[in-house]
């Protein structure tokens, strides 16, 4: 055989032998189950889960570790209130439209398996801050193990950063590559990482479903607006508070709205022609708000236009947004998460007319 | 540039395509713009050196040529002086005044990268120009080629003229087993690199880079085998890759590494390592010294002084120094004792001798070299360092020398029909792509002699 061809032959069986470790989901079940891939992929195998095993239609939420709605409490009142649907959960803490997009794709492969698809966010103006989410390089964490072939080279083209593109080429043409740290970590204490990654996937489907926030409370938080005098509450971590709260804003150019319109339009487009409603709802958005600023646009209410989009009201959770019903400086307690379950099953019935 | 960097990948492919699209009489000015740029991009200023050092020698190759008797010693070593001026100006100025005037002069050297191995490799054309066992080469374009080939610029392997040249007039196009070849050992060459140094770099690193938190003896084992490891991967790696690269433009470039660690004895050692500085040192320096040919007390001088220069030839430091006498003195008595142990006993003997080496040749200074091999045997036992994986990676390569030892894998798999063939160089870069260290860029430890 020619020496070109031998050579050829050589990088085909590398590709293929990286994809039959790597994307036959052999490895799967040894990630690192705490890592950004493998939280994702527990979520994902969980959702799948409940496709398989619940016959009632089914509602995905998407969201960030924000959208905690306590789902055994939350499908224990739908089903108390008789509405014909149960929630499944495909969010994870630090996600955002991107990585939805691509857990949509691999949980709804048809575009039709839900009734509906719920996108809790924090405003529908298109705020933006400091961080630029085009380019964030965490993103590839999460995806590592979701990205195709196919995703070349539309994928790495949406960073900007040179480095952050390399690695998102590198995720969709070698899995071993972008899988390289978790790999590493696993060989340095292989029993150690089965184990860990076993106890997790046993407990995972029911554990986190079951999970009840926590009833701390950052009751007694206060900041005055006028004067920049800030009360905080014993335990409270004040960085935290300062990052989140009293961040300063950051100069309106735009740079969100185009970025929720290129991720969720990807999301629209996809379900343009299908049965499954699109639903924006709101979250309560802090123990404490910050003064409203005039924004350059909002995406959301444009998406409004699309015949399967609905729109939440956004002042519905506006009595969840005080201390007591926060854990922190962005997330909801036991009480806040249990009210806000009832408030949002209640909105998602009257969005899908069960009410 | 490194050889590791999707910059440098471009280049080669760039290079490549370029040279085999274009007619033959114009390859040989691409591959020197190519080399040129090569050398430019690490400082531009370094490439005047090397166009200067071209100059010099191949007029004095010429001049040499054409002289009568006593002018043809004059030129040989006014050339040998300009040479040894530009490596002792470069390398050694500040060692050498401190040393000696013990003060630094406020003087900014920055040492041009790979000097040591190009001023040698100029040097060896003029001397065997003026040995007659060299025609003066009259192209001043081929022969700067000679000296700025990128494969082998900047580390090796040292390449006679003869050799070089014998592949240049009349060039020929690379057989199949030339690309086959070349392609194999590229990536080898990356795998051992990547996979191999830059991990074992990562251990003898963060060894010798903070000894006082290492006080054990296990510590101390792992530090100073993590840098034998790597040092041999590293170079060995770039040499590989070198040679591949050599051989898919056309060139043949000689062996340098036979896996060394598998020697039986120092002499051995030094037959299987950097072959190619071992016998410039034996045709250039020893065998000028006398050799053997005067008696038993003048070969042990001979041996301790070109293992002190070869040791020198390494770096400005007392530590290349003494690596170079620890190698003098092991070879001078192994001479005098002609000591007569099984194969199975000398390897791993040869290998401790070996290894103590590279603790003077890698530890920052001196009093750290007599801390590490101090700790080698005396002190806590400590902690093994290798994680499993970094000990796997190790036993790994040992399997595979010893296979390539008793087998001759590398030549039969180059030489293997298709399958056999693509599995090698599939596993070979799977390694890679799992183990290679991709966070940080880790030069080639021979970059910087």
């Amino acid at each position: 055989m020619h020496s070109l061809a031998k050579v050829t032959l050589g990088f085909a069986l590398f590709f293929a032998a990286d994809a039959a470790l790597f994307r036959s989901g052999l490895y799967n079940p040894w990630l690192e189950p705490n890592s950004s891939a493998g939280m994702l992929q527990l979520t994902l195998a969980r959702a799948l889960k409940h496709q398989a095993e619940w016959p009632e239609p089914l509602v995905l939420t998407l969201g960030d570790s924000r959208m905690n709605y306590s789902a055994k409490l939350t499908n224990a009142y739908a089903a108390s209130r008789g509405y014909p649907f149960r929630f499944s959960h495909g969010g994870v803490a630090g996600t955002n439209p991107r990585v939805w997009h691509y857990i949509l794709r691999e949980l709804d492969p048809s575009a039709r398996r839900y009734k509906a698809i719920v996108f809790p966010l924090d405003s529908f103006d298109d705020e933006d801050t400091f961080i630029d989410y085009s380019d964030y390089p965490l993103d590839v964490n999460y995806l590592a193990l979701l990205l195709r072939w196919s995703d070349l080279p539309s994928y790495p083209l949406t960073y900007t950063t040179p480095k952050y593109a390399r690695e998102a080429w590198k995720a969709c043409l070698l899995k071993g590559a972008s899988l390289q740290q978790d790999i590493l970590a696993f060989l340095t204490n292989p029993a150690l990482r089965i184990e860990q990654a076993r106890v997790t996937r046993d407990w995972w489907p029911s554990g986190s479903y079951d999970y009840l926030e926590e009833e701390k409370s950052v009751a007694g938080l206060s900041v005055d607006w006028n004067t920049g005098q800030v009360t905080v509450p014993p335990g409270m971590d004040r960085q935290v508070l300062e990052t989140v709260i009293l961040r300063p804003n950051a100069p309106q150019t735009g740079r969100y709205g185009q970025y929720r319109r290129r991720w969720f339009g990807e999301i629209l487009a996809r379900y343009k022609n299908s049965p499954t409603r699109i639903v924006f709802v709101m979250l309560p958005r802090g123990p404490i708000l910050r003064p409203p600023i005039t924004t350059l646009s909002s995406s959301i209410r444009e998406f409004a236009r699309h015949p399967n989009v609905t729109l939440g009201d956004e002042r519905r959770y506006q009595s969840l947004e005080k201390p007591e019903f926060f854990r922190d400086a962005l997330h909801m307690n036991r009480a806040g998460s249990t009210r806000y379950g009832h408030l949002f099953t209640d909105e998602i019935a009257q969005v899908l007319g069960a009410l | 540039m490194l050889f590791n960097t999707l910059h440098f990948l471009g280049f080669l492919l760039t290079v490549l395509a370029v040279f085999y699209a274009l007619p033959l009489s114009l390859r040989r000015f691409w591959l020197l713009a190519a080399s040129y740029y090569f050398y430019a991009s690490w400082n531009l200023k370094f490439l005047a050196l090397l166009i200067s050092v071209t100059l010099v020698d191949f007029a004095a190759g010429l001049l040499i040529a054409r002289a009568s008797a006593p002018s043809r010693r004059l030129w040989l070593i006014a050339s040998i002086a300009v040479n040894l001026s530009v490596l002792v100006f470069f390398k050694y100025f500040h060692f050498l005044t401190e040393s000696l005037l013990g003060r630094r002069f406020p003087l900014e050297i920055i040492l041009p990268i790979g000097i040591s191995f190009h001023i040698f490799q100029s040097l060896s054309y003029v001397i065997d120009v003026y040995r007659r066992q060299q025609a003066p080469i009259r192209n001043p374009l081929d022969y700067a080629l000679f000296l700025a080939f990128f494969p082998q610029l900047v580390a090796g392997p040292i390449v006679r003229a003869h050799n070089f040249f014998a592949d240049l007039n009349p060039w020929r196009k690379p057989t199949p087993e030339d690309l086959s070849r070349g392609v194999f050992l590229l990536a080898l060459g990356l795998t051992k690199k990547m996979a191999f140094a830059d991990n074992f770099a990562r251990l003898s690193d963060s060894y010798f880079g903070a000894l006082s938190a290492h006080p054990g003896v296990l510590d101390a084992w792992s530090g100073a085998l993590a840098f034998s490891l790597q040092i041999f991967f590293d170079f060995s790696g770039y040499t590989d890759m070198a040679i591949g690269m050599a051989k898919l433009l056309g060139f043949h470039f000689p062996i340098n590494f036979r896996r060394p660690y598998l020697a039986g004895s120092l002499t051995e050692f030094w037959r299987r390592w950097h072959i190619s500085l071992s016998s410039w040192l034996r045709d250039y320096l020893y065998i000028p010294l006398g050799g053997n040919r005067h008696g038993r007390a003048r070969t042990y001088l001979n041996l301790m002084l070109t293992m002190l220069l070869g040791g020198l030839w390494h770096g400005a430091s007392f530590n290349f120094i003494l690596w170079g006498g620890w190698h003098g003195l092991l070879l001078a008595f192994e001479r005098a004792t002609s000591l007569d142990a099984p194969r199975w006993y000398r390897i791993p003997l040869t290998f401790l001798l070996v290894l103590h080496g590279w603790v003077l040749f890698r530890a920052p200074s001196l009093p750290d070299a007599f801390f590490v091999l101090e700790h080698l045997w005396r002190g806590p036992l400590g902690a093994w360092l290798f994680t499993p994986w970094q000990t796997g990676l190790a036993l790994l390569a040992a399997l595979l020398a010893w296979a390539e030892e008793r087998f001759g894998l590398e030549d039969r798999l180059v030489a293997a029909p298709a399958l056999p063939y693509a599995l090698s160089l599939a596993i070979m870069l799977l390694i890679c792509e799992i183990f290679a260290v991709t966070d940080v860029e880790i030069p080639f430890v021979y970059f910087q002699f």
